[in-house]
């Protein structure tokens, strides 16, 4: 592609030159035209007084004499030889004033006023008009003899001369200006020539350059920078060359590994798709060993818990079964504490009973997305730890509004709420902490959701283990007292099936586990079954 | 072909044949002698007079291939030493010099005679002029007054020195209380005119010259005496010496003088109107004048 410049370099530099040179000209005749003026204006003062001298010399003795015929003779005589003198008035102090003027002369009774200021001790000049002539250079000579003033001599002059060499002088300048002109874009247009053709020349071979040719070379030989320029624009050029035979080397190279790693990753890809199936498939195998392992230490946690629910049912059955014993040892059983025990014991055996059914439905999953309330599932899910807590004096309890309902899944969402809770129960058992409490909160959150936050007061998780919370297998439990995948699993489910999110944050008391579900139906192909 | 040795033959014959012929013609060319006396020329300074007097003599042989001489002289026993001896085609000479030295020169002369003219009339006439309210009687009334008269103006000396010699029998120096020299013919007038002499002796045509300049001049003065139309200021007087052909080409020459612009540059520069031939007649007033002066001088 050509890449044109937006100016010449070859104008700029001529018209620089020229407007330089021209610049250069005029302030010189601007300067000059003055003081030539002035030089001229010396040379008519100069003639005047010369001319006036000479006639006060050569009548010298008439004037003094007062030989007015010679006076008059001469000045014609002067006039006569000097046709840029218009007159001659001679005007002494005393006597006869006398005008001499190129056709006559004659005596003046008086000197006019204008005239008159001009009569002073110094020769003096201006222009005006007299005698019929305009623009006249009027000359006064002081006529003194022996520091005595006789009277003063007036000249008119002619300016015709002093204009000419005026005009010829304009003339001129106008001439040198003119020809300064012509010299001025015949040497503008060579010097810019001569700069600029280098310099267009490297351009265009630059141009060329840029185009993809390395060929061209710049036959420019000389000593100055342009010389300089070209000798580096030759020497870029097989730099250029080098570099791009180098680059072909290279890719050249890069080429062929690069068809080699294509042909290892082709290899490699044929066996990918293997390997992702197999991993997919250990993954799901993992994730599904993880939720049974979720679900058997859930299970192995819900045994304990089934089992600690049924220790006091079991034991208060066992009192009733021993006080009917010493009652019939006594021979105080009768019907009536028969049948209060009897009612005891099935009832006792109905919670025992009601209990299996809460564990059994616990684990039964969820096939389909349902409204449930979240009060109701918290509850039912705190009833089963009920007794656990009981025992470690732990206080539970549940803020949360009746009309509260979600569209998910209730037996997942149950199974976190329990590990949550549980969760808690063993950190505050733990840390023995004195008065342990948790607290459920449930409070509508925005954008139609809810946030469901089970508060402990056991001090809160470690900075240290924070973001490790939710790894499959980690545990802060003994070993063989925590599996590391109830959090875990507690995401996924809520993050996963339910679409919602969980997030842990300690504050002065304890930890946080808030749980912020959208009323929305959770996604459908994330069934942890 | 002519071969090289002949080229340069034929090359140099023809060198010596225009060498021959430039040398041939340069013999056969005329010197002509133009002499004048300065006296009777003051009019123009030194240098101007000998150019002005060269350029009419190069103007009358012009295209003649002729080379001219011209002799400044001082005194007319100079002249007439170089006319005895044919060193002089032409003479240019005040008519002053010419009354008093004819006797000598007229051996040598011809009868062609050239007239200067200087005024409207051949002849110029001179004037005696007082200031208006002069009281002039006669010449008398001028004993013992001033005079201005331009001293160089040698005809106008003589009739002044005629005249107060006819009427008073004294010479000028003793009838006049001062002499004035003026440089000019007019100045003299305007001495009168401005009362700085009481009297001057000039042309006629001097006075109308003035009159010309200042009209007013005409009533401070009056002319008082006219001597009639006798002066013939200066003379142009061909010598017996010159050759037919010459005299033609200068007779028509001079005649033709006043025609041509040069001609007249050069009547310019002698302040002069024409210069046209006269015949011996011509002189006689003035002759009989200088001859009657002269006899008054014998009387004396």
């Amino acid at each position: 592609m050509l890449i044109k410049p937006k100016s010449s370099i070859f104008i700029r530099v001529f018209f620089l030159f020229g407007f330089l040179v021209l610049a250069i000209t005029l302030f010189f005749a601007y300067m000059a035209i003055p003081m030539q003026k002035d030089a001229f204006n010396q040379i008519m003062l100069t003639q005047a007084e010369t001319v006036s001298r000479s006639i006060v010399q050569a009548s010298s003795d008439a004037l003094i004499s007062r030989d007015y015929g010679f006076i008059v003779e001469h000045n014609v005589e002067v006039l006569k030889n000097n046709i840029s003198i218009f007159y001659v008035l001679v005007s002494p102090n005393a006597g006869e004033t006398i005008l001499v003027n190129q056709k006559s002369w004659r005596l003046l009774d008086k000197v006019d006023d204008e005239l008159l200021s001009l009569e002073r001790p110094d020769i003096i000049y201006k222009i005006l008009s007299y005698e019929g002539f305009d623009n006249v250079y009027h000359f006064v000579y002081p006529i003194n003899f022996s520091g005595v003033q006789w009277g003063w001599l007036h000249i008119g002059f002619s300016t015709e001369q002093y204009n000419k060499l005026i005009d010829n002088m304009y003339k001129q300048i106008i001439y040198i200006v003119g020809l300064s002109l012509l010299i001025i874009m015949a040497v503008g247009y060579f010097f810019a020539r001569w700069i600029s053709r280098p310099v267009t020349e490297i351009s265009q071979l630059a141009t060329q350059v840029a185009g993809g040719d390395l060929t061209v070379r710049s036959n420019i030989k000389r000593q100055d920078e342009i010389g300089v320029l070209s000798e580096s624009f030759n020497r870029m050029i097989d730099s250029l060359q080098q570099s791009k035979q180098q680059l072909q080397n290279y890719n050249q190279e890069l080429e062929q590994e690069v068809d080699h790693r294509t042909q290892e990753l082709a290899e490699l890809n044929k066996g990918l798709d293997a390997k992702i199936h197999e991993e997919v498939a250990k993954s799901k195998q993992q994730e599904a060993l993880l939720i049974h392992q979720s679900r058997s230490a859930a299970m192995g946690e819900m045994i304990g818990a089934i089992a600690h629910q049924w220790r006091q049912p079991l034991n208060a059955l066992s009192l009733v079964q021993q006080n009917m014993q010493l009652r019939y040892e006594m021979d105080k059983l009768d019907a009536d504490f028969m049948n209060i025990s009897m009612e005891k014991s099935n009832r006792l055996i109905q919670k025992m009973s009601s209990t299996i059914d809460d564990f059994r439905n616990f684990f039964k999953p969820n096939k389909h997305v349902d409204i449930f309330y979240i009060k109701y599932v918290i509850r039912a899910t705190c009833e089963l730890l009920d007794a656990q807590l009981k025992n470690h004096n732990i206080n539970l309890t549940i803020n949360c509004p009746e009309n509260i309902n979600i569209v998910g899944l209730e037996g997942e969402f149950s199974q976190v709420i329990l590990n949550l809770i549980n969760n808690a129960k063993d950190v505050l058992v733990e840390r023995s902490v004195a008065d342990p409490m948790i607290t459920i909160t449930v409070i509508p959150a925005s954008g139609n959701g809810i946030d469901v936050t089970i508060k402990d007061n056991a001090g809160g998780v470690p900075e240290s283990i924070f973001d490790k919370i939710y790894d499959p297998y980690f545990t802060t439990k003994e070993e063989g007292r925590g599996t590391g995948i109830g959090l875990y699993m507690s995401k996924i489910i809520i993050e996963n099936n339910m679409g919602g999110s969980l997030h842990a944050f300690n504050d002065s008391e304890g930890a946080n586990f808030v749980i912020h579900l959208k009323n929305t139906p959770p996604i459908k192909n994330k069934s942890i079954v | 072909m002519i071969g090289k040795r002949y080229t340069w033959i034929v090359c140099f014959c023809s060198l010596c044949c225009f060498l021959g012929f430039n040398t041939w013609s340069f013999a056969d060319t005329q010197h002509i002698s133009f002499a004048y006396l300065e006296a009777g020329l003051k009019d123009l300074n030194d240098a101007d007079r000998h150019v002005a007097v060269q350029l009419l003599a190069k103007e009358l042989i012009r295209d003649s291939g002729n080379e001219i001489k011209v002799f400044p002289l001082n005194s007319m026993a100079e002249m007439l030493d170089m006319i005895e001896v044919g060193k002089v085609n032409y003479v240019i000479i005040n008519s002053y010099l010419y009354l008093t030295g004819r006797q000598k020169l007229q051996p040598f002369l011809t009868d062609e005679i050239w007239g200067i003219q200087r005024a409207q009339e051949a002849k110029e006439n001179y004037v005696l002029v007082v200031a208006q309210d002069f009281n002039y009687q006669n010449l008398q009334s001028l004993l013992g007054k001033s005079i201005s008269i331009h001293k160089d103006y040698l005809l106008v000396n003589f009739y002044l020195n005629y005249l107060v010699k006819k009427e008073a029998k004294l010479p000028i120096n003793k009838f006049f209380k001062r002499i004035k020299d003026t440089r000019t013919d007019s100045q003299a007038v305007l001495d009168v005119f401005f009362k700085t002499s009481d009297s001057c002796l000039v042309p006629q045509y001097i006075v109308d010259l003035v009159a010309e300049l200042n009209p007013s001049v005409l009533k401070g003065i009056r002319i008082v005496h006219y001597s009639g139309a006798k002066f013939i200021p200066a003379l142009v007087l061909r010598l017996k010496n010159n050759s037919v052909d010459t005299s033609n080409m200068i007779r028509n020459n001079l005649l033709t003088l006043s025609d041509n612009a040069r001609g007249q540059e050069i009547m310019n520069l002698f302040s002069i109107k024409s210069i046209k031939p006269i015949n011996a007649n011509a002189l006689q007033d003035m002759i009989k004048l200088y001859d009657e002066y002269q006899s008054m001088a014998v009387e004396k």
